[in-house]
């Protein structure tokens, strides 16, 4: 009977430890820091840090874009947080915009965002109530990062001088 | 009280010291710790590796280190089996993950 217990602890045991190893495989985290983080997304108690969110929504609405993202970034570091993806891609979008050209490379890195906080709030359509922002949907955001990525003739038209920043 | 303590042991030994062993090896035969910012790098089994395992568990069988017919059959108790093929399980995955740790990262082993 006590050998079919430890037989059976045994098995649970490594059967766990066995799991904890695959997942440590599969998400790859890169240092201790990481591996608490991801351990948090999977216990589905990971937070992003109010703190920093906040600040970095200051640094957003006074237009320093990168050190935005930046702050961002520390706040959600799994990158496991819908609306500060949606942030995120929002700030690309804004620096990439331009009135006579949209920087492509801002525009791509805007739109992996917008796919990132898009696949994280898959539940529901993502909006953001933010009366400082024109677009509160990610739809919204990912269809103007989008046509602002594709090249077509309407490029070449000068009234697009006149277009406005959303 | 003596054989009965041996038995005890010897069941923590097979059932649980061993595959935390096996499995540890399993962890660490894949991990690299980067130079420059010593992040860790986890690369997992490649091919040829797992081919390697293979062949050195049908070493062990033809070398009788493992007698396969006493681990696994029909007349021992459906737990037991479980153990037993998780264990050689484990003692596979060691096996290709110690293979990983010493092959280099690319050359002729990676053509496959």
């Amino acid at each position: 009977m006590q050998s079919k217990i430890i037989q059976v602890t045994g098995l649970a045991f490594t059967i766990a430890y066995a799991v904890f190893i695959v997942w440590l495989y599969a998400t790859e985290p890169r240092t201790f820091k990481e591996v608490a983080i991801s351990a948090e997304v999977a216990a589905g108690t990971y937070q992003v840090n109010q703190e920093k969110f906040n600040s970095a929504l200051d640094l957003f609405r006074q237009e320093q874009f990168r050190a935005a993202r930046d702050e961002w970034q520390r706040a959600d570091p799994a990158q496991g947080d819908a609306r500060t993806q949606f942030y995120i891609a929002y700030s690309f979008y804004r620096e990439g915009w331009g009135r006579l050209y949209y920087d492509q490379q801002l525009f791509k890195q805007g739109l992996e965002a917008v796919n990132r906080a898009i696949a994280l709030a898959s539940t529901s359509p993502l909006t953001v109530d933010d009366p400082n922002l024109d677009m509160h949907s990610a739809a919204e955001l990912k269809a103007e990062l989008e046509q602002g990525t594709e090249r077509s003739w309407s490029d070449v038209n000068p009234l697009k001088v006149l277009r406005t920043r959303k | 009280m003596t054989a009965n303590n041996r038995s005890r042991n010897r069941a923590l030994v097979a059932n649980v010291v061993l595959p935390m062993l096996f499995l540890t090896v399993v962890l660490l035969g894949g991990l690299r710790v980067a130079a420059e910012n010593r992040a860790f790098i986890f690369v997992a089994p490649p091919l040829v590796a797992l081919l390697l395992a293979v062949l050195l568990m049908l070493l062990l069988v033809r070398g009788r280190l493992i007698r396969f017919h006493k681990w696994v059959g029909n007349e021992l108790p459906p737990l037991t089996n479980v153990v037993h093929i998780w264990m050689l399980i484990t003692l596979f995955f060691a096996s290709a993950q110690a293979f990983n740790s010493v092959l280099p990262e690319r050359g002729l082993l990676h053509w496959l």
